[in-house]
């Protein structure tokens, strides 16, 4: 018996079983197994946020260097510019009060007015084609909580759509990007009662930076150039969300009609991202009210 | 082994295996061809395996496969509306990619410095292979349809890309191991006596 427990072989198998254990309790639907990974957040997180800082520091050493006269001659320029955006903001600034008068008065409601925004810098990207989800820099200490049920759209600061929150723990959270193949979303064409379609995200068009539209209705074609954004059904992404333009279409098949979509967004290039969580209502608040 | 020895090996992985994942999330532009992202972290545990043995590349390669679960884990399973993130997978692949690459080919090859380039060539082409194989049966099992990368793009845009970065980066890994590594002189000892020659196990072709 002591021969068998020491056994190389043995212990291998026994660690191979844990680990398929692991895997198949972690795929069920609110699972602790992400809140175990929150001691270890305290280590790794530091670590990577340290070799970020560095290589932040010597990129940006070479790039001062190298970019030093023509970021003086750029400086003048801007100087110019902003004296000019200085007036542009100050009739903005009129209008905005123009429009929230208005807003009042005909009881306009902005479609994300009940959501939090919440800023957070991405951390890590993806590893390779298959490890490619991105961890983000909030986690549950934040209010980023995601279960069964609920999930929360991710957006880059021209609200642009990136993604959804995968998972969190305490100190940050996994965003899946929308051109991963787990990634679904219900669009439409971004016109008054423009078709209502479905993106995805798929391996083959994964590293060309596409997704697939699919679920187009039989009697609507789509063209290239049209801009694509949320449609809001299923309650997950408000309604409205630029996601991109459809780059070419399919309809060789009548059965299987699709076209492909290059989204706004280049996740490579973006450093940090924005969650929208909505607001939930206050129950005792609504309570009282009802009595 | 003596504590000393063990400490140092400990300190040593230790820090090779959190320095090295965290570049490769944190800069995958920088280490990339042709849109493939240098593998370090493979590149380490086949490495660490062929140099070391199973065990060292069994332990390395399942801590090695969780930190690459909790950075960018696979999206498996979960609800059709909720995906869920999948914890194991990684451990899996990596723990048995540090085992078999410290016994496949390691008798032929005799642990010989230029012949872990071979190593790495040989674990690269076996890791997209089945990570391919593996995408698509996941592919069809979750009803998302047959329609998958072609042959042809997963030989030159994938696999061979891949082996070039993968080759590339074990240079780096290979002088690290060896010059400033877990194991004095860059030679486990334990290992020694198993294999034919004695004597110093770095030999160059």
């Amino acid at each position: 018996m002591r021969r068998l427990l020491s056994s190389k072989l043995f212990i291998l198998l026994m660690v191979t079983l844990l680990i398929v254990a692991v895997i198949i309790f972690s795929s069920i639907p609110g699972n602790p197994i992400h809140g175990i990974t929150t001691p270890f957040s305290y280590v790794l997180d530091p670590v990577q946020k340290g070799i970020k800082s560095i290589g932040d520091n010597i990129s940006g050493f070479f790039v001062s260097v190298s970019d030093g006269m023509s970021i003086r001659n750029e400086n003048e320029a801007l100087k110019a510019e902003i004296a000019e955006l200085e007036y542009e903001v100050a009739q903005g600034e009129e209008a905005t009060r123009r429009w929230e008068e208005l807003k009042d008065a005909f009881q306009i409601k902005d479609s994300f007015e009940n959501y939090t925004i919440i800023g957070t810098a991405i951390l890590t990207r993806e590893a390779d084609e298959w490890f490619s989800v991105i961890r983000i820099d909030s986690g549950t200490n934040d209010g980023i909580s995601v279960s069964s049920e609920e999930s929360y759209a991710v957006v880059d600061a021209r609200m642009n759509l990136v993604g959804r929150i995968l998972s969190a723990d305490e100190e940050s959270a996994k965003v899946l990007p929308l051109l991963h193949e787990g990634f679904s979303v219900s669009a439409k064409v971004n016109t008054v009662n423009g078709a209502v379609v479905r993106v995805t995200g798929e391996t083959s068009l994964k590293q060309d930076g596409l997704c697939k539209i699919t679920r187009i209705p039989a009697l609507i074609d789509l063209k290239v150039g049209d801009e694509l954004v949320t449609s809001g059904q299923g309650g997950l992404f408000p309604a409205g969300i630029p996601i991109g333009v459809v780059v070419s279409v399919d309809y060789s098949s009548d059965l299987n009609r699709s076209a492909t979509l290059r989204p706004y967004v280049n996740i490579m290039e973006i450093k940090d991202v924005f969650v929208m969580m909505p607001i939930k209502e206050d129950v005792e608040t609504t309570t009282t009210e009802n009595t | 082994m003596t504590r000393k020895e063990r400490i140092r090996k400990i300190l040593v992985f230790s820090v090779y295996i959190l320095i090295l994942s965290s570049v490769q999330v944190t800069f995958p532009d920088f280490f990339t061809f042709h849109g493939q992202v240098a593998d370090l972290m493979l590149v380490f545990v086949v490495m660490t395996g062929y140099f070391y043995g199973p065990i060292d590349g069994a332990v390395v390669g399942l801590i090695v496969g969780f930190i690459r679960d909790y950075f960018a884990g696979p999206s498996l399973g979960g609800n059709s509306n909720i995906p869920g993130a999948t914890l194991g997978i990684g451990m899996l692949v990596f723990m048995y990619i540090g085992i078999m690459s410290a016994i496949f080919f390691t008798k032929t090859f005799h642990r010989r410095l230029l012949l872990g380039f071979v190593q790495i060539f040989i674990f690269t082409i076996i890791y997209k292979v089945g990570g391919h194989i593996m995408s698509f049966l996941v592919q069809i099992l979750s009803g998302r349809g047959v329609e998958y990368l072609s042959f042809s793009h997963i030989i030159l845009d994938s696999i061979l890309p891949q082996i070039a970065v993968n080759l590339v980066a074990a240079i780096l890994v290979i002088l690290l191991i060896r010059y400033i590594g877990p194991y004095k002189k860059g030679v486990n000892k334990l290992l020694i006596e198993e294999m034919d020659r004695s004597g110093d196990a770095w030999q160059i072709v």
